[in-house]
């Protein structure tokens, strides 16, 4: 599967979510649904880790997707 | 200044790709990942070390979208502009996508009229309107349209805006119709160089002027595509025709676009904005000011204070550990156990003093989780704003008296969300010294969301004199341990690079998305920890060891901290999480058993005191265990040092009795 992208917020570096080598010693990484950028290592949420977050970002994602398509109807 | 030529406009095929190409910061990733759904490959490009990013398109067919390096000039100077100028020539494409940024107008258009030579189907995504809107700034993207010949769509990207009008331009797009005139010996120029080049990959034309540019990425192309007669020829013509201008060819083809430029925005452009300082901008600009950026970090602390202390701590936890855990769920469970569970070791173990129930579930759930939910929504809304960049700016300064400036302020801004990930963090750090510096700084002041709510949450129930005695006492131990292990450890900073992006209103699905996510993850973590803590809590009371710990801490905790007995139960949790000794402590004040200085003194302790247990490992692992034992040995005693010299301090003048 190829890897989710995330921007990160504090030096605005794009990486993708499961590169960062941190996690594999950090003892808190099983079931963690961040992840630090390579860069600077601030922590942004890997969406794609976490269930509920998953659920949100599709919820939040269909409602997205049926505004653009709405949009799309009226301009044809 | 212009001609419309007569292409005859053409469908673009169903196979290709589709390049996306744009100066840096102007929201290509963001635009990248709005067309792929975040889903992407990430490669060298071939023969660089330069990071290309390809993903499949969500509403185009058969489509895949290239997200080039930013592009600051053309030609290309630096490897990331060669990439993109080599993706721009050499790849299969079947449209070019320019984001361009709306706030800056000309030089958008400058890049747009470089792309649209070579005759290419491009549409142009005119991006961050929401804050060129808020700067004043106001295109006619219709006009905009008309005058370059493609389509132009106005888009605020981070909001998802004018993606789906995207996606529609990106289904009809077609090659642009119209085409500069340039001075009379460059276009006879041109017209010869057309007749050396035969299948060129962009527009001959538009091959020509970078050629007549001096692009390296053109004469590269060149050298591999024609004769080496033909070559010198061309070199020939270059030389010939810069003989007829006094300044370089470059100049005079940037001149002719730069007025073209011009002519668009004069009608184009209906507000520069150039008299509108946003209120955005303003806010933006004192946010980091040295002395303006204070009182607005205190505000934002006190906000921060108010909603997390006062209403997370304060109701949400009134709400649901006394009237949904303590008058309704414990005493239902309770009946119920005592009923069903005939053993009473077992009974005990489940809903007893130290239960598995009654203790680590309720920890969890009644009071630490409303705390840090509302914690963990203020940080997103301060990520989401845009103030997080901000604060580690501002703290730069703030910190450089530590000799804690550049990247090691970030850990300790961090350590806020979770010590344990902030001390991984610090491998960013260049030197050894910084590593050491900020690592020591995390584990001995910095408090972890959960238990920065739950202090904040004691805190608010008494005054905020008392907050600001706290929050005093730690910075003042944390700048003087700094300021002190700087000097004991002397070396080189790094330096700090923040991005500040545009302050704005947080998007709600944003912060909710990332709230979840921290929840998710805290609940994963903070349960099984809670359980396992109350577990061996249950064993040290039945073997009777609690009660020898309690009488054994007597000395430090009742005659130097001039706590209750009972506090030692609360310091020993703290071993396995700090917060989880923090809300041991919670519950001692909600039954009234601490007076205002004792919780001041408790909390003060208890921030300074050894990190939790997995903190311990991470720093075990990153240092070195003896780095980290000794570590340990410098924390432990301070913080009890400084919570008894507290003590005696505050009963000295009166405070809090």
């Amino acid at each position: 599967m190829n890897p989710a992208l995330i921007q990160c917020t504090i030096c605005g570096h794009t990486y993708p979510a499961e590169e960062h080598p941190s996690c594999q010693t950090c003892p808190l990484a099983k079931g963690c649904a961040m992840t630090c950028c390579p860069v600077c290592g601030f922590q942004s949420v890997n969406v794609e880790r976490s269930y509920l977050a998953r659920i949100a970002s599709r919820v939040f994602s269909i409602n997205l997707r049926g505004k653009n398509a709405s949009k799309e109807e009226e301009k044809n | 200044m212009n001609c419309h030529t007569t292409t005859q406009p053409a469908s673009i095929d169903t196979e290709g790709s589709v390049a996306l190409i744009g100066h840096p910061n102007v929201g290509k990733s963001v635009i990248f990942q709005r067309l792929t759904g975040q889903r992407a490959t990430v490669s060298n490009y071939p023969g660089t070390t330069v990071e290309v990013m390809r993903g499949t398109a969500r509403s185009l067919a058969l489509t895949t979208i290239v997200d080039t390096p930013g592009v600051v000039t053309f030609p290309p100077v630096s490897e990331d502009e060669r990439v993109a100028a080599r993706v721009l020539l050499q790849e299969p494409l079947k449209a070019i996508l320019q984001v361009g940024d709306a706030k800056n107008i000309r030089r958008t258009l400058m890049l747009t009229l470089q792309i649209a030579e070579m005759e290419r189907p491009m549409v142009l995504a005119l991006n961050m309107c929401d804050e060129a809107k808020e700067r004043g700034v106001v295109v006619d993207h219709r006009l905009l349209s008309e005058h370059l010949s493609i389509p132009v769509v106005p888009t605020t990207a981070v909001r998802g805006d004018g993606i789906a009008d995207l996606n529609h331009a990106l289904k009809t797009v077609q090659p642009p119709n119209y085409r500069l005139k340039y001075p009379a010996e460059l276009e006879n120029a041109l017209a010869k160089f057309g007749t050396h080049i035969q299948h060129t990959p962009i527009a001959a034309r538009a091959l020509g002027l970078a050629w007549f540019s001096g692009d390296p990425i053109t004469e590269e192309w060149i050298a591999g595509n024609v004769s080496g007669e033909a070559l010198l020829e061309l070199v020939a013509l270059r030389d010939a025709l810069q003989i007829s201008f006094v300044e370089p060819l470059r100049s005079i083809i940037q001149q002719v676009r730069l007025e073209y430029v011009e002519n668009i925005v004069s009608s184009a452009l209906l507000s520069s904005g150039a008299n509108v300082q946003s209120f955005s901008s303003r806010l933006s600009h004192l946010t980091t000011h040295p002395v303006w950026g204070l009182p607005i970090l205190g505000l934002v602390l006190y906000s921060l204070y108010w909603f997390v202390g006062v209403f997370g701590a304060g109701f949400l936890v009134d709400l649901l550990e006394v009237n949904l855990f303590g008058s309704f769920l414990n005493p239902l469970i309770s009946d119920n156990i005592h009923r069903f569970v005939p053993i009473p070791f077992l009974a005990d173990l489940l809903v007893g003093e130290y239960g598995l129930w009654t203790m680590g579930m309720t920890y969890a759930l009644a009071l630490i989780l409303p705390i840090v939910t509302v914690f963990f929504l203020a940080f997103g809304i301060m990520e989401d704003s845009g103030y997080l960049p901000r604060l580690a700016a501002l703290s730069n300064r703030m910190f450089k008296a530590l000799g804690l400036n550049g990247k090691a302020v970030l850990p300790m801004v961090l350590g806020l969300g979770c010590v344990t990930m902030a001390t991984l963090t610090t491998r960013v750090l260049e030197s050894k010294r910084e590593r050491m510096l900020v690592t020591l700084l995390l584990a001995l002041a910095v408090p972890c969301s959960a238990q920065l709510g739950v202090i904040m949450g004691m805190l608010a129930g008494i005054s905020l004199t008392a907050t600001l005695i706290w929050s005093s006492v730690v910075l003042l131990i944390l700048l003087a341990v700094g300021w002190l292990a700087a000097r004991l450890v002397p070396g080189d900073r790094s330096q700090l690079l923040v991005e500040l992006p545009p302050l704005r209103w947080p998007i709600l699905s944003n912060v909710a998305v990332k709230t979840l996510a921290r929840l998710e993850w805290y609940i994963k973590e903070v349960v099984p920890l809670f359980l396992i803590g109350t577990a061996i809590m249950f064993t040290l009371d039945k073997t009777g060891v609690l009660a020898k710990l309690i009488q054994a801490g007597r000395p430090l905790v009742v005659s130097w901290l001039g706590l209750p007995p009972e506090a030692s139960a609360a310091f020993l949790m703290g071993f396995l999480r700090r917060d989880f000794g923090a809300t041991g402590l919670f519950l001692m004040e909600a039954q009234g058993l601490l007076t205002p200085l004792q919780v001041v003194v408790a909390m003060v302790t208890v921030t300074l005191f050894i990190p939790c247990i997995a903190s311990v490992m991470v720093i075990a692992k990153e240092r070195s265990k003896k780095t980290a034992l000794a570590m340990m040995v410098v924390i432990f005693p301070l913080a009890l040092f400084v919570g008894g010299l507290l003590n005696r301090l505050l009963l000295l003048i009166g405070w809090g009795l």
